[in-house]
């Protein structure tokens, strides 16, 4: 992986972009520590910072074609390299260095915008074709590599983090009130959006090429379903044998590098199941990483020990703690680049840096199963929410809900609360949201936080119809669990796991993630089974058991999923300074984007012993606590950097 | 204070972050609303318990004692009066 970036203008650069680019690459530092390339020719600036990951000694970028009429730039792996070179040197290609990306331009000569029917990776790329004056940026099909563009004064900027816009004197940064409310509804602004305004992102599986004068964002790619129901897959013998031929391939090219590649391992279904398919198949001394907590009600290392045995890999855990999330919080933020509504990130930002500290930078990671296997409660709920809805005056089906969510039959002064919330709207199941609307209700509390001027600036606009408008009738014919998954997939994976959670938590300790279950492969099998192969009844990711049961401890396989969570309020106690930095009232009161006093009465309540700070003010306190360091990061006091060394390929006709 | 107003300092206070701007209809549902998530409502039995020094059994936890302010205040009256 890498950090990539550049600047166009089709009229001519501005005299300053040159310098200043070259300064700002510093800012994707942590992406590319081993190495910075320019390109610079009069419309348009390409560069990158190195992780070198395959070809070590040559591989640098930007790389051109064989006439210099085409550019690339790319961050990402491209796991089929080795066989798409092979076609391309066939029909006649030259290659000039031997790492992974390099295929992407020759594919781009050779097919021009077909070009993503023949990748399987993760990307992020910008394409700069001297001929026809354009560049094409494109994202992986899921958004694992995340890319950023802006356009201001006629010119295109983009770069793999919003921060490399920072230097640049003409680009402004401020909050953008729709995209604060998106995030207060969803976790994260909608695919296409960042939290700053005027900044976008190249959505998951979409390009846009940029013309000369105009541009549109086009999908290359679309989740699909069957159409019919004799296209799903129904027999469990060849599903399973089906998904052990496809995830073996998956694991087997992500295992494509020039460096070792070791492994997350949760304690969970999903990532002991990527482990154990390297263990057995292809690494006999397999290196893994586990991140525990000292607050044991989220601590998993049982789990992960258990798991770790039964595979015999060289296992070591990160073991987390309260005082550590509050004091590497805003270095999170400031790679997250957005606010986040949990502290689930931090703790996976220090796994990455233990990994770095071990001398590995790619890892395997079992993100994904949930997503497309039907692994979350919210499946399992939606299920049970219809199942009620057939039979709305029952008694007895409501119970399920405590099936689902145990927790709430431990409290009997609760219970009866929780089954009016599950049983709201439950006859309405032609809601195409049927499954997520429940949890999007949130927004309005926590927008109940924002100062009337951000209100103000919101009037009339609402999240869900924003994203009801870029869904565009997709979710028309799926059944009710494709309906979720597509919303978990569209919103949830790109935005938040494989960002927040993902990308930005790896590389900001210079180590790429690499996602088996996220092959393209893998997600368009997911989608043709046949809803019960994966939800059997209540158990969920059912056909992954059944495949892989055989390499894993039973104990594992029969665990009730535990869904990755770290601690809000006890971290916030643990650091009383922290919270009075973060929510010092004259600070809230100058950012002017949440209200002072409400605020003042939520922190006083935080400190309250024995208080009962609800799930959605722990929320709401994040969302504060992250805007405000976003704010500080970015807006108040943004850091400099200094130019450094780096290969240029000059081809201006002025120097 | 009446009941009636005790209760709806006690929700403006913890739901609306005394956010007088908000209206509360005395026959407005939280739970419809919004205005009152599980832990909300630990917190709302607990004050009716201290404040009208009254114990509520588990099964009159439902809703239709609890879920606005008008049924809040005769639920706490019958409960008074017996």
């Amino acid at each position: 992986m890498c950090g990539i970036a550049g600047v166009f203008n089709k009229n001519e650069l501005n005299p300053n972009a040159f310098p200043v680019f070259r300064k700002s690459l510093g800012m994707l530092g942590h992406r590319g520590p081993d190495g910075r390339g320019v390109y610079v020719d009069d419309y348009t600036l390409l560069g990158q910072t190195r992780l070198s990951i395959i070809d070590l000694e040559g591989g640098h970028q930007p790389i051109g074609n064989e006439d210099g009429s085409l550019w690339l730039v790319c961050n990402g792996e491209i796991f089929n390299y080795i066989e798409l070179r092979q076609e391309l040197l066939a029909k006649g290609h030259k290659f000039s260095t031997h790492t992974d990306v390099e295929v992407v331009l020759h594919l781009y000569e050779e097919y021009g915008e077909k070009l993503f029917d023949h990748l399987n990776g993760q990307f992020a790329f910008a394409i700069w074709d001297k001929n026809q004056k354009s560049i094409m940026l494109a994202r992986d099909h899921v958004g694992i590599c995340p890319l950023h563009y802006q356009i201001a004064n006629n010119q295109l900027y983009f770069a793999s983090e919003i921060k490399l816009f920072l230097p640049f004197p003409e680009l402004n940064f401020s909050i953008d009130p729709e995209a604060m409310l998106q995030t207060l509804t969803f976790w994260s602004p909608l695919p296409g959006n960042s939290i700053f305004k005027n900044i976008k992102e190249v959505k998951p599986g979409h390009y846009i090429k940029f013309n000369q004068d105009h541009f549109e964002q086009k999908p290359y790619w679309q989740l699909s379903y069957p159409e019919s129901d004799s296209d799903y897959i129904r027999d469990v013998n060849s599903a399973s044998e089906e998904l052990t031929d496809l995830l073996e391939d998956s694991v087997r090219i992500r295992l494509r590098a020039d460096v070792p590649v070791g492994a997350y391992l949760s304690g969970g279904l999903d990532s002991s199941i990527t482990t154990a398919l390297v263990k057995t198949g292809h690494n006999n001394k397999l290196r893994t990483f586990s991140i525990g907590f000292e607050d044991k009600a989220f601590d998993e290392s049982e789990y992960q020990k258990l798991v770790s045995n039964h595979l015999e890999t060289d296992h070591s855990a990160f073991v987390s703690n309260n005082e550590m999330v509050c004091e590497n919080l805003q270095k999170v933020i400031w790679h997250t680049e957005k606010p986040v509504l949990r502290t689930a990130p931090v703790p996976l930002f220090l796994l990455s840096k233990f990994v770095r500290e071990s001398d590995f930078k790619v890892v395997l990671t079992g993100e994904g199963a949930d997503e497309f296997f039907s692994g979350y409660n919210i499946y399992r709920e939606t299920k049970v929410r219809w199942f009620n809805a057939k039979m709305p005056g029952s008694t007895w089906r409501p119970r399920l809900y405590e099936k689902l969510y145990p927790y709430i039959a431990t409290n009997p002064r609760t219970l009866n609360y929780w089954i009016q919330f599950f049983q709201k709207d439950v006859a309405n199941t032609s809601d195409l949201f049927y499954s997520h609307r429940l949890r999007w209700n949130n927004r309005d509390y926590l927008a109940g936080f924002l100062t009337q001027d951000v209100m103000g600036e919101t009037v009339g606009y609402n999240p869900v119809s924003e994203l009801e408008a870029g869904i565009n009738g997709l979710l028309d014919g799926l059944n009710p669990l494709e309906r979720a998954h597509f919303l978990e997939a569209k919103i949830f994976l790109s935005g938040y796991l494989l960002s927040s959670q993902g990308d930005r938590m790896t590389m900001g300790n210079s180590v790429e993630g690499r996602y088996p279950f996220l092959d393209k492969r893998v997600i368009d099998f997911a989608n043709r089974l046949a809803p019960e192969l994966k939800l059997k009844v209540l158990n969920e990711k059912w056909i992954l058991k059944h495949t892989f049961k055989h390499l894993l401890p039973d104990q594992v396989i029969n665990r009730p999923k535990q869904p990755y969570r770290a601690p809000v309020r006890n971290t916030l106690l643990a650091d009383p300074q922290f919270v009075d930095t973060w929510l010092d009232e004259s600070r809230i009161r100058n950012s002017m984007i949440f209200d002072a006093d409400k605020i003042s009465i939520l922190k006083k309540r935080l400190f309250l012993p024995n208080a009962n700070v609800s799930a959605r003010e722990e929320m709401a306190l994040m969302a504060i606590i992250t805007t405000e360091m976003l704010k500080e990061s970015f807006i108040n006091n943004k850091p400099t950097v200094q130019d450094q060394e780096c290969r240029v390929y000059d081809y201006r006709s002025r120097k | 204070m009446s009941e009636k107003e005790q209760i709806r300092s006690f929700i403006y206070e913890n739901f609306f972050f005394n956010d007088f701007s908000k209206e509360l209809d005395d026959k407005q549902s939280f739970l419809e609303g919004g205005i009152i998530d599980s832990t909300g409502v630990l917190e709302l039995v607990t004050f009716v318990e201290e404040t009208f020094k009254i114990n509520i059994d588990d099964h009159e936890l439902i809703p239709e004692n609890l879920d606005t302010v008008d049924q809040l205040v005769s639920f706490i009256q019958s409960k008074k009066a017996n």
